[in-house]
């Protein structure tokens, strides 16, 4: 039977698709994110649909919040056996303008809010010889593009750590799966003017993510593929051209 | 007066060899670190062959402090023509034991670190038009290895950083540049146990030579000694699936446990 997942950024987006699909997969699901009032719902949602669920307010950025967060989780739906670390933010900046905070504070959410909720989740994984850390990096983890400063720089970070983890946890029954979407239909893209090729919906890039939790296979699962070939050719192109056309892809839309 | 070269983690190693090499080339060089003493030392040194120095403590992982310790060079110096972040430390993972508050000391240091040290800097010195950014970065982040979960993710993430930046920037007057060394003998690197140091290791100050002619020709990155860049560039390419036995068999063996 399957067990209990542990969802972060489970309030909306990709975190609360993850979580209806592998509701409806069988899975008990613990919900992490810091709106109560989105958790709530989406955890009345789910157990009307019969599945076992539970919500937990944290900011994943915070290690106490995350660790509280985990063992309230833990008492009331047994053991994580897998943990994905989803929750995540984005904000462009133009370098006249760069605000170092805003930055950190990216940096902040993104990696060290992935790590911790993989760092609360380990223990109990090692300890029993077996689990699963799943966490949703992106392709701009492949190139980073401009404006894409601090994000560019937080999922390059959290692809580079979670596969350095994959090697060092494979001998204690601890699978990593690294997931790298291109462009998914949610808040975090909403209001972005540039055109976004291959864009998918956060429920068919979940039924992607569950059959490969599933399959219990670690590993670096970038989609859509073409999105992953394409930043990697990229590297082939020399940088004073990809540069000024990036540049100008990344502006259509803006005069519109 | 000579222009403002700003060094943050100048108190030893590579970054006390940049100081020297930049002060050389005629830049008036601002050092930042923690340890003052050390600060003063290699102040006294850039002196002692005719440059100008000067020098504030600062932890990078303290956002305020390193704000104002550049600031108050700035005052003395000008403002910043030429900056290096290099700050850095090098720590091991042990990713079943994860210690998460080593994994913020890295992270903190070696990505937020430049974040904010060239954040700093970046707005006035855009509008200004005109400029070198660089970082000291690692071949270590350029493909996930074992042992390092941190340490590699802080180095990919500050090449990323650097990489974006670049892009914004290309054309404008700044110039934007990834320096990116394979072994380099100073405090940081520990010799093998029978002494020896790694393949390719070099010395700090052919290391700081190579950088600031890098960072001042505005080149995009320096990655270098090349045996180990393009070793590294083509392990990048492999998957993780195929090099991951290979590299354990690489890495270098714990120590033995204690008996008792
Ligand atoms: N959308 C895309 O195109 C795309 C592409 C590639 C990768 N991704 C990645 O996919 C993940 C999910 O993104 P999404 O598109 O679903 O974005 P989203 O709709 O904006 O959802 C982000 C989720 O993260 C949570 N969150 C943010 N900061 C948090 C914090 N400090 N503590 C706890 N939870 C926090 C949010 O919940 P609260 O606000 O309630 O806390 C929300 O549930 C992110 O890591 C993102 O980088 C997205
Ligand atoms: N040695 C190598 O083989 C090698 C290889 C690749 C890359 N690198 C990189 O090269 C850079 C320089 O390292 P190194 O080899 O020259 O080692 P090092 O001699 O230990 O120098 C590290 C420098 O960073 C400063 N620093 C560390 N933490 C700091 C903090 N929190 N706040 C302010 N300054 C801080 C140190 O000054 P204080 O301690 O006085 O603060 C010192 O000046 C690092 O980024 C390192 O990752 C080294």
């Amino acid at each position: 039977m399957p067990g209990h997942v542990i969802i972060t950024g489970a309030s909306v987006g990709i975190g609360a698709a993850l979580a209806r699909s592998l509701a409806r997969a069988g899975y008990s699901v613990g919900l992490v994110a810091r709106r109560q009032e989105l958790l709530e719902a989406l955890t009345a949602d789910l157990t009307r649909g019969g599945a076992k669920a539970a919500w937990a307010v944290a900011d994943v950025s915070d290690e106490g919040s995350m660790r509280a967060a985990f063992t309230a989780l833990e008492e009331a739906l047994g053991p994580c056996e897998v943990m994905i670390a989803n929750a995540g933010i984005l904000s462009f900046q133009r370098p006249e303008t760069f605000d170092a905070e805003v930055a950190v504070n990216i940096l902040r959410v993104n990696v060290e809010g992935a790590i911790n909720a993989a760092g609360v989740a380990l223990p109990g994984m090692v300890a029993r010889g077996r689990g699963q850390l799943v966490v949703i990096s992106s392709s701009a983890a492949l190139r980073a593009l401009p404006g894409w400063h601090a994000y560019a720089a937080s999922k390059s970070a959290v692809s580079s750590f979670f596969r350095s983890l994959a090697f060092d946890l494979a001998d204690k029954g601890v699978s990593v799966l690294v997931v790298q979407p291109g462009f998914v239909a949610t808040d975090m893209t909403a209001n972005n003017r540039f055109p976004m090729p291959g864009t998918m919906q956060a429920s068919d890039l979940a039924e992607g993510i569950v059959a490969r939790v599933q399959s219990g296979r670690g590993g670096v699962m970038t989609t859509p593929w073409f999105m992953g070939l394409a930043l990697g050719l990229s590297r082939l192109i020399p940088g004073f051209l990809f540069d000024r056309a990036a540049r100008w892809f990344l502006r259509l839309g803006e005069t519109r | 007066m000579g222009q403002h070269a700003l060094i943050v983690g100048a108190s030893s190693g590579i970054g006390a060899a940049l100081a020297l090499e930049l002060a050389l080339e005629g830049y008036d060089v601002g050092l930042i670190a923690r340890r003052t003493d050390r600060l003063a030392e290699v102040a006294e040194r850039v002196r002692a062959r005719g440059g100008v120095a000067a020098y504030r403590a600062a932890d990078v992982n303290d956002a305020a402090q390193l704000k104002a310790a550049i600031a108050a060079l700035e005052e003395v110096l000008g403002p910043v023509e030429v900056i290096i972040a290099n700050a850095g430390i090098g720590e091991n993972t042990d990713a079943a034991n994860l210690d998460l508050a080593h994994v913020r000391r890295v992270l903190r240091t070696n990505l937020e670190g430049v974040v904010l040290a060239i954040g700093a800097v970046l707005p006035a010195m855009t509008q200004r038009g005109h400029g070198h950014i660089g970082a000291v970065t690692s071949i270590a982040g350029m493909r996930p290895i074992p042992m390092i979960a941190a340490y590699g993710a802080s180095k990919a993430g500050a090449s990323a950083f650097l990489e974006a930046l670049r892009a914004d920037l290309r054309g404008s007057g700044v110039t934007v540049t990834d320096l990116c060394p394979g072994y380099v003998k100073t405090d940081m690197l520990k010799p093998q146990e029978s002494g020896a140091y790694p393949p390719f290791t070099m010395d700090a100050g052919d290391t700081a030579r190579r950088m600031v002619r890098a960072l001042l020709a505005g080149r995009d990155s320096l990655v270098f000694p090349w045996p180990l860049a393009w070793m590294s560039r083509f392990a990048a390419m492999l998957p993780d699936a195929l090099i991951g036995p290979l590299l354990r068999r690489l890495a270098p063996k714990p120590p033995p446990a204690l008996p008792g």
